[in-house]
């Protein structure tokens, strides 16, 4: 089932300028009363639209909703047309319609501007903003589009200032105004003439003055024109048959003038030049036919740019945004994926699951640091640990019951949001590494010590290796799938003891192999079940099936400084700390090859992956480094061997369809 | 000695993490890292500037060899590229700073050895102090305006000519910048020139008893500061700026980078100590 995101909207590309202005949704009293009214409460039962807003500006109109069902797209169509006074067929053809990520992705287009007529422009960022703020007011808004609308605000901001396609000028007044910076650098002492008027002139003197140049000077034919100018660019007008007197003191020109021939010729500019000491100038020539004797830009110093250049320029730069949109078309990819996992995360299940773990991790911390205290026997601690786990049902049903009952009818976006916030879950997930393992429960290393007999007289070695196991590996595995459903976990599991074994008789622990592949079998089989408690739990599962206390050591002691304080004392219990990580990443480069097999993965294609920080970011580096120097090996000899013993075992490991 | 080797291969290494974290980051675009880069050469050149104070304080005027002097000289060029890029904060200068340290220390470091120079019989550290120091806090100037000279030639044809501008040109600062060095280079350039010029002719006779007939370096040198004189008059006077006085500069550094390393190899010179035992 999807999370019931839609987009329908027309713009620019998908409509004529006719067809916009007929289905425009300018005027918010439509929004509330028609588009945002069936989210009101006393409708909410009937419509399928739970959270909506609308942006409409001259060249689109984008409606947004979040709700339930196939519907959704067809209502708000439907409330679309009817507003206008249309019928839904004559929207139709110039109506786009996007669901879920692909409704997301355009949102972010459109806030980054990459889906405006003129790529890049700003404005279409503020409107949105507009548009969501009305929409909030109105109350139209919940958890989804809030949150997808701030996601939409960050994805525009970072395409921003990580791409050029904002960049470069794409008017021809803007454009005059970069060039004059590359000339003069800070604009603050310099001054500027305005000669004659019209639009691409006067804005050119606009963006300087915001530019903060130094002063502007105005000459017109009609000195009324001219002082109108002067006054509102706050500069003074001149004379116009004495302009040429005062260009000594300018440096940037604007000339617009409906004059036939040049008012300013080459000839006067040698004078000039040298009355003003050779200072740089810089002529901007809007006018068609041209003001400016085109003679000019050949005299050293001086700059002359005509409307043609200018569009060059313009166009040049536009070139260059839509190469930079395919950067920020990457950066839109990669914020929609965020969003989306955002939203898996909404979903009932998952939470349930976190909310249980949550109040399990607690009473688990709890107990410990009771249990430490008491000395308890091993009945009274079992029957404690009943009554615990009862408690943590029986709080939680309630809440489970009614967060299931809502995922039914109401779609339980709001409330898994609203428990996620309520109990921190969010936050523990982050503090979570991949496998679950804790930072926090370092205390929990104590009980085990406690309970085994381990730590405090570590086993003297000889000791350790006589402890041998009861378990045989048909047991082992009847006991890994008892708590291990997951394909992944029984494959990651069936690696471990193909490597463990390759090791033991490549370090030359040839006897002991099995013992080694057992250890590698086992060395997770609590995680599934309480990821939380991940090497805590498994000498409670592992002691009760005849697993010897070496066996039990070795599992716990892989969790070392993350999940248990029971350090890697064998060379096999460092071997498996060094090896779990990376058989992880390992596994994933596989994945990432043609093969997606490790037979013809090298040592340095590895190391590259493991170099690059963001690539399998769940196997700590810093794990795989500890073991490496625990064992006393190069990280490549390392990496090397667990490469060769994974193609070892490859075959071994069946196919996930066959577990 | 084994001391300055270790101090060498830091700043060496310094200027090189400098360069690699300053190119990277400019083509990931990763400010942090190209921030970074920076802040590695500018460690760097506080290290290369122990050592240059190191060599003028800690060794005797009469034991200063060839290479002691080209260490000199190349700091002091960073110094004044440092120098540019503090003041006028220009991404151009701080692209190329770096790469410039590099190989200019580098270069210095390989002939960190060689003869010994003959020094006047008195007055040693005087004459250090108003021959060569400003005659290479002079060349430190020249060499930055040269390098603002040639890009000013290149933006200049770009905006002559409506060029596209490329990547590398929108980093690089205003045209108004270039002309700006070029203007310190030759306000301050020329008269440190004539005075480390000046005490230089003072006291040649001291060294070489009596001047008996000209050395072709002194012969440069003068011409060079006939050329300086006459930018100096031109630049400051007659108000030429821009293109032209662009050209005059690089005439200028051209030539006394000709008389430094050139005069050596083709010509017999007295001034046994340039940079020629690069070549």
């Amino acid at each position: 089932m999807g999370k019931g995101l839609c987009l329908v909207g027309l713009n620019h590309r998908t409509a004529g300028v006719e067809t916009r202005e007929t289905f425009a949704l300018a005027g918010s009293d439509f929004l509330e009363n028609t588009l945002f009214l069936p989210v009101g409460a006393e409708k909410r039962a009937s419509s399928p639209i739970r959270e909506v807003m609308a942006l409409s500006t001259c060249n689109r109109v984008e409606i947004l909703a979040a709700g339930k069902g196939d519907e959704l797209a067809e209502t708000l169509l439907a409330i679309w047309a009817a507003a206008r006074g249309g019928k839904t067929e004559d929207l139709r053809p110039f109506v786009y319609v996007r669901q879920e990520d692909e409704a997301v992705r355009h949102l972010f287009s459109v806030a980054s501007s990459l889906d405006s007529m003129i790529l890049g422009e700003p404005q279409i960022l503020g409107q949105l903003k507009d548009a969501y703020k009305n929409a909030l007011e109105s109350g139209s808004t919940g958890t989804i589009l809030n949150r997808l609308l701030h996601h939409a605000f960050y994805a525009a901001k970072r395409v921003r200032s990580e791409t050029g396609v904002a960049a470069a000028a794409v008017s021809v007044s803007y454009a005059a105004v970069e060039l004059a910076k590359r000339i003069f650098g800070d604009m603050s002492s310099y001054q500027a003439m305005l000669i004659g008027a019209g639009e691409m002139a006067e804005l050119s003197a606009t963006h300087l003055m915001n530019a903060g140049i130094k002063s502007i000077l105005v000459a017109n034919r009609t000195r009324a024109r001219a002082v109108e100018l002067a006054a509102r660019y706050g500069g003074r007008d001149v004379p116009f048959e004495e302009l040429v007197n005062y260009l000594p003191e300018v440096d940037i020109v604007i000339s617009s003038t409906g004059a036939s021939e040049a008012i300013i010729r080459a000839e006067d500019m040698a004078g000039v030049m040298k009355k003003r000491k050779n200072r740089p100038m810089f002529f901007i020539d809007i006018a068609v036919p041209r003001d400016i004797d085109p003679g000019v830009n050949s005299l050293d110093n001086i700059y002359l740019y005509d409307i043609d250049d200018l569009k060059e320029v313009v166009e040049e730069n536009l070139a260059q945004r839509r190469e930079e949109a395919v950067k920020a078309a990457d950066i839109v990819e990669e914020e929609t994926r965020k969003f989306r996992r955002w939203l898996e995360a909404l979903e009932v299940q998952p939470t349930i699951v976190a909310l249980l773990q949550h109040s399990e991790r607690i009473i688990r911390e709890e107990w410990a640091r009771t249990s430490r205290r008491l000395e308890l026997g091993l009945k009274e601690t079992q029957a404690l640990e009943q009554m615990l786990e009862a408690i943590v049902k029986k709080i939680n049903h309630k809440p489970i019951v009614f967060l299931k009952k809502l995922a039914e009818d109401e779609g339980g976006a709001q409330y898994a949001d609203m428990v996620r916030r309520l109990f921190g879950l969010d936050e523990e997930r982050t503090a979570e590494l991949v496998h679950g393992r804790h930072k926090r429960h370092e205390t929990v290393s104590k009980i085990i010590r406690r309970k085994t007999g381990y730590g405090a007289h570590a086993a003297d070695r000889k000791e350790f290796m006589t402890m041998r196991t009861e378990l045989t590996r048909d047991k082992a595995w009847e006991l890994l799938r008892a708590y291990n459903q997951e394909e992944f976990h029984l494959r990651h599991a069936l690696i471990l003891e193909g490597v463990m074994r390759w090791f033991a008789v490549e370090l030359g622990y040839a006897e002991d192999q099995d013992f080694w592949a057992l250890a590698g079998l086992l060395h997770d089989v609590d995680f599934e079940r309480f990821p939380q408690e991940h090497c805590r739990k498994a000498p409670e599962i592992l002691r009760p099936a005849g697993a010897g206390e070496a066996l039990i050591h070795a599992v716990c002691s892989h969790g070392y400084g993350l999940t248990a304080e029971v350090r890697p004392e064998h060379e096999m219990e460092k071997v498996l700390y060094a090896v779990d990580e990376l058989t992880g990443l390992i596994g994933a480069a596989a994945l990432m090859r043609p093969s997606k097999s490790v037979q013809d993965m090298e040592v340095k294609s590895l190391k590259k992956k493991y170099k690059t920080i963001n690539f399998a970011a769940g196997c700590s580096r810093e794990v795989i480094e500890n073991g490496a120097a625990m064992l006393g090996w190069e990280l490549e000899v390392l990496m090397e061997k667990t490469l060769l013993a994974m193609r070892a075992c490859e075959e071994a490991v069946p196919e996930s369809a066959s577990l | 000695m084994a001391f300055t080797n270790v101090l060498s291969t830091l700043v060496i290494l310094l200027y090189a993490l400098g360069s690699a974290g300053v190119f990277w980051g400019i083509s990931a675009s990763k400010a942090r890292v190209r921030l970074m880069g920076a802040m590695s050469t500018w460690a760097g050149l506080a290290l290369h500037t122990l050592l240059a104070m190191g060599v003028i304080l800690l060794t005797p005027p009469e034991d200063l060899s060839r290479g002691h002097f080209l260490q000199l000289l190349a700091w002091s060029i960073l110094l004044a590229y440092f120098a540019g890029w503090k003041v006028l904060k220009s991404g151009f200068i701080s692209v190329t700073a770096s790469p410039l340290a590099l190989l200019l220390f580098i270069l210095a470091f390989c002939k960190s050895d060689g003869a010994q120079v003959e020094m006047p019989g008195a007055l040693k550290e005087l004459f250090i102090i108003l021959h060569i120091g400003p005659l290479y806090a002079s060349l430190g100037l020249l060499a930055l305006a040269f390098g603002a000279a040639l890009l000013f030639l290149h933006m200049d044809r770009k905006l002559k000519s409506k060029a596209k501008f490329t990547e590398f040109d929108r980093e690089l600062p205003a045209l108004g910048v270039y002309d700006r060095l070029n203007h310190l280079a030759v306000i301050f350039g020329f008269p440190l020139y004539t005075l480390g010029i000046a005490a230089g002719f003072i006291w040649a006779p001291q060294v070489w008893s009596g001047s008996g007939g000209w050395d072709p370096k002194e012969i440069f040198s003068l011409f060079v500061w006939f050329l300086y004189a006459v930018t100096f008059y031109l630049r400051i006077v007659r108000g030429w700026r821009g293109r032209k006085a662009a050209l005059l500069l690089i005439a200028i550094f051209s030539i006394s980078l000709f008389s430094l390393l050139g005069v050596n190899l083709f010509m017999p010179t007295r001034h046994g100590f340039s940079a020629a035992a690069v070549i």
